[in-house]
């Protein structure tokens, strides 16, 4: 049994006490910074990253994947206390979580919610360890052409069919890969736009980036807003944590299709978990015998995005850590963490650095062991957190991100940089343009502009000779699909939007 | 509500205007090179022209619907670029102490909700926070206190 002896390698890794305490740190943080309303896990995971970079490898990847289930879970307690959802994947745990904490079941619902996270995640470990090895070995064949190919069709699903608005998703991608142009082109050595300053040809860190556009940003555009909570904090006691017999059995099997729904969907480029949650949700409901409590606190409605959410997480690894294509913008940042600390995710990274990563899945799964142990004694002292105003907290998070955009490189001009991407970030709140797609096209973009440039050396400047090599072409062409079938709808509702105008001219 | 969606309007022709802008620059100062050898230009340029159609395709079906605009907040602006700035002025020149301590109380001014008093206790309070978890916890190479002249 390979598996077993490289699990058992991995363990090995991830079990040692200077590497347990980081990922229990790692836990900690991220669910404190993931439950403040309104910082979701790409503002968390920016703010907390610079602490890993002191680290070596190993512990800092351990401690990044901690931050990262950490924040996910913090998001869902905002959600479900609150109804403030941190992330669009939060937002489906919304819809029953927040009746559930009105009809004063909070406690459970937090509970089930734990648990869920946990068992999601160990069926997407399950998932990610299979699957990997395989697929790496399949695109250990793959060139130039392919990973170009891949990395369009990723761009394009990402930007397209989580947004709602794919014109404003395609442009933020765009835009995010010009501003990865700026900097020395590694092909020919010139830098551009670079406009005569020197700090500006090594290019915007990944870091400063998502700090100024998710951190800076979302403190602007949040600031001067009323926010009461209101919580009924006796409902999260641990007495009222423990859920009936029969939330129990309403839940197991919810709990088992959203692993499923969440493993598959987190896999595919560009989906995610926030597709995966809506389908959870959507298809409980269809199977369910009672669709009308759905809304009104049904368990199921807890267990099963929640289940989704977590195991999408994990499977979201498996292009990322086989292929070094992220599928989405959190991703994006984990795989520009991993290249920071030296690590370059691809096919040959399984072969080469074997305790790394499997040291890194199994990490993963401590790292969920680590929520469910922390998380059941503290959720008082989180629900506690939620009550602390918001004008007190965000001149805490600035903080945080100054020092952390600074302790990058030693550098004051980092910590104008986020500011620059703050107000980006908070132009295109303004805007309602999204900014997870740019934040994907920044980190995807040189990696297409490489790819792209090898493959029509290859093909002598024959783009004919790309699209005629069978995976490349097939994934292109799917990527041409679904940028048609966006068209073709955005040109139909616009048209719908011109009846309306000609029926009702005053509109 | 007003007559037409002024606020995809204003987004989609911000962003033609800068994706023609980084085109044309791009094209004027980079060689653009061949499909075969492509030079430093091809993706700029590329990129920026998308940019722009996709700029013209946000602000075009804006015409026919009506739209807000967003309220702007100036003053959180101009209260965060102080306290941001402050911190990258002061990082070096006086430590993390000052710097962290001057940047938490200015940021406070973004609301006038925070009386002085908490502010000044917050502000302590982040000073001590930062200062145990980055220089006694973490080791980081930042000096605590500096004495400039």
């Amino acid at each position: 049994m390979e598996l077993l002896a490289n699990l058992a390698l991995g363990l090995e890794t991830a079990v040692t006490p200077t590497n347990l305490l980081f990922c229990f740190a790692g836990v900690f943080l991220g669910t404190f910074v993931g439950v403040i309303p309104g910082v979701g896990p790409l503002a968390a995971i920016s703010m907390l990253f610079p602490i890993t970079f002191y680290l070596d490898p190993t512990a800092a990847l351990i401690m990044l994947a901690g931050i990262y289930y950490g924040t996910t879970y913090g998001g869902s307690t905002a959600s479900i206390l609150l109804n403030i959802p941190g992330a669009t994947s939060s937002a489906v745990t919304c819809l029953d979580g927040h009746p559930m904490a009105k009809q004063g079941r909070a406690g459970v619902a937090l509970f089930m919610t734990t648990i869920a996270s946990f068992v999601g995640g160990s069926f997407g470990i399950i998932i990610l360890s299979l699957f990997s090895p395989l697929i790496a070995e399949y695109a250990l064949t793959f060139g130039p052409a392919e990973y170009f190919a891949l990395m369009v069709l990723g761009l394009i699903a990402a930007s397209t069919i989580s947004n709602a608005s794919p014109s404003k998703g395609l442009a933020m991608v765009v835009f995010g890969m010009l501003f990865a142009t700026v900097g020395t082109d590694s092909q020919s050595g010139v830098g551009r736009f670079t406009f005569g300053s020197m700090s500006l040809l090594e290019g915007f860190g990944i870091s400063a980036m998502a700090m100024g556009l998710f951190g800076v940003g979302e403190i602007l555009s949040s600031v001067g807003a009323t926010r009461i909570a209101k919580i009924d904090s006796s409902s999260a006691k641990l007495l009222n944590m423990l859920p009936s017999k029969d939330d129990w059995r309403r839940s197991w099997l919810p709990g088992l299709r959203g692993s499923s729904i969440g493993s598959f969907i987190g896999a595919l480029p560009g989906t995610g978990p926030s597709i995966a949650v809506f389908m959870a949700y959507a298809f409980e409901k269809r199977v369910s015998k009672t669709p009308e409590r759905f809304g009104h606190g049904a368990i199921e409605g807890v267990v099963a995005p929640e289940t989704a959410n977590n195991a999408a997480d994990q499977t979201a690894f498996i292009p990322t850590l086989t292929l070094g294509i992220p599928g989405s913008a959190t991703m994006a940042l984990m795989l520009g963490a991993l290249m920071i600390h030296g690590i370059q995710p691809g096919p040959t990274l399984i072969v080469e650095q074997p305790s790394l990563f499997w040291g890194l899945v199994m990490s993963f799964w401590i790292g969920n062991l680590l929520l469910l142990i922390l998380n059941l004694p503290l959720i008082g002292l989180w629900v506690r957190l939620l009550l602390i105003p918001y004008h007190y907290l965000y001149p805490a998070i600035l903080v945080f991100l100054c020092i952390g955009a600074y302790s990058v490189r030693a550098n004051p001009a980092d910590v104008l940089i986020i500011l620059g991407f703050g107000f980006v970030g908070y132009a295109m709140r303004l805007a309602d343009l999204p900014a997870a797609p740019l934040l994907l096209g920044f980190v995807l973009g040189p990696l297409v502009e490489t790819q792209f440039r090898r493959a029509m050396v290859l093909a002598r400047g024959d783009f004919t000779d790309v699209v005629t090599r069978p995976i490349a072409g097939t994934v292109l062409a799917l990527a041409a699909a679904i940028l048609v079938w966006t068209l073709v709808s955005a040109i139909m509702r616009y048209r719908r939007g011109m009846k309306a105008l000609t029926r009702n001219p005053t509109g | 509500m007003l007559d037409r969606d002024y606020r995809d309007i204003v987004a989609g022709l911000g962003l033609t205007a800068i994706g023609a802008a980084a085109a044309l620059y791009a094209l004027f100062n980079y060689n653009l090179g061949t499909f075969t050898r492509m030079g430093p230009g091809m993706m700029p340029v590329s990129l920026g022209i998308i940019l722009a159609v996709f700029g013209l395709l946000i602000a075009f079906p804006a015409l026919s619907r009506s739209g807000d605009l967003p309220p702007l907040k100036i003053r959180p602006m101009i209260v965060m670029s102080i306290s941001i700035f402050s911190f990258a002025l002061m990082i070096e020149s006086v430590g993390l102490v000052p710097a962290v301590f001057f940047t938490t109380v200015i940021a406070t001014f973004s609301e006038t909700r925070v009386p002085l008093v908490s502010a000044l206790v917050l502000g302590a309070g982040m000073t001590l926070l930062t200062w145990s978890l980055f220089i006694l916890g973490l080791g980081l190479p930042i000096s605590s206190f500096d004495w400039p002249f």
